[in-house]
């Protein structure tokens, strides 16, 4: 069955112009130099590109990662009110007033509540503390 | 000159050039005739043949002395032509008569009938097929080295070319 087909195995149907591969290896050189030209020019304009914009993006990327960090460590300033809020919400039963200035503490809020009404609540409570003492 | 001197010369710094234009010397008539084969006509093999050593040089700077550069090229070359053809056919809405009609205008193709014939049965064939013949049949490949160029084991590449030959002879029967 091979051997039938060996007829076609013609080399001479298929040619290729006069000095082809020489040519070739020619043009190839001014092609690749050609490439290489190319290269540089786009490497160049990547390089440009890089500089252009990456000091902006930087800029904006310690921009926005600083303003995070801020947002995430400023202090909240609560007053009264949002203590007693923040109480309600939570439903709270304060069973003493350590816990209460703990969380005034833990807040950083500067606490209105004045030393009277605050002996005044030890008082209610039957809780002995060392400002009563004090007065 | 042997794979390993070319790459040799080509890493010496300066040499670059020189080094590729002897690979271009020494391998571009073989790969020209192995992408000839597939897509028939010279203007398109001159193309690829060209798109295929373009690939070759940006490629040189990775490649790893392990494989041999030859093979290496080879299948840079099957898959530029593969590509190629692909994209013909896509563009064609009858593909048989586009190729007949490229091989009527080729000028460097002598019009023998018989081999137009030819032509169409082996370009109907599947692409590992028509892969395995053309290295059997038109450059007498041993079945080792067709391994060493794209895989697969001499049992298979053998099973491969039988059934290529049937599929040729029965398409030359039928008219």
């Amino acid at each position: 069955m091979k051997d039938e087909l060996k007829k076609y195995r013609k080399e001479e149907v298929l040619k290729t112009p006069e000095d082809y591969f020489d040519k070739f290896a020619y043009r190839m050189q001014m092609t690749i130099g050609e490439e290489e030209k190319k290269t540089s020019w786009l490497t160049k304009i990547a390089y440009t590109l890089k500089l252009r914009w990456s000091v902006p993006l930087m800029t904006v990327v310690m921009l926005s990662f600083f303003g995070i960090w801020y947002e995430q460590n400023d202090t909240v300033q609560l007053n009264d009110q949002d203590l007693m809020l923040f109480l309600a919400e939570e439903n709270t039963d304060w069973s003493s007033t350590d816990e209460l200035m703990d969380l005034t503490y833990e807040a950083k809020s500067p606490s209105y509540i004045s030393d009277q009404e605050l002996l005044m609540y030890l008082k209610e409570e039957n809780i002995e503390h060392e400002l009563i003492q004090s007065f | 000159m042997k794979d390993k001197e070319l790459l040799n010369i080509y890493f010496i710094e300066g040499r670059k050039h020189y080094a590729f234009n002897l690979m271009v010397r020494s391998y571009s008539k073989r790969l020209y005739w192995h992408i000839r084969r597939l897509v028939h006509v010279h203007e398109d093999a001159d193309d690829v043949l060209q798109n295929t050593f373009i690939k070759v040089w940006k490629g040189l700077p990775q490649f790893r002395a392990e494989a041999k550069l030859y093979s290496w090229m080879h299948r840079i070359a099957t898959n530029e032509a593969l590509n190629h053809l692909k994209k013909q056919k896509k563009i064609s809405q009858d593909w048989d008569e586009t190729l007949l009609q490229q091989l009527e205008d080729d000028p460097y193709f002598d019009g023998d009938e018989a081999y137009k014939k030819f032509i169409q049965a082996v370009d109907a064939l599947p692409e590992k097929q028509k892969l395995v013949f053309n290295l059997k049949y038109f450059d007498r490949l041993p079945y080792a080295d067709i391994v060493d160029l794209h895989g697969g084991t001499e049992g298979s590449l053998k099973a491969s070319y039988h059934h290529a030959c049937k599929k040729i002879k029965d398409f030359l029967l039928t008219d």
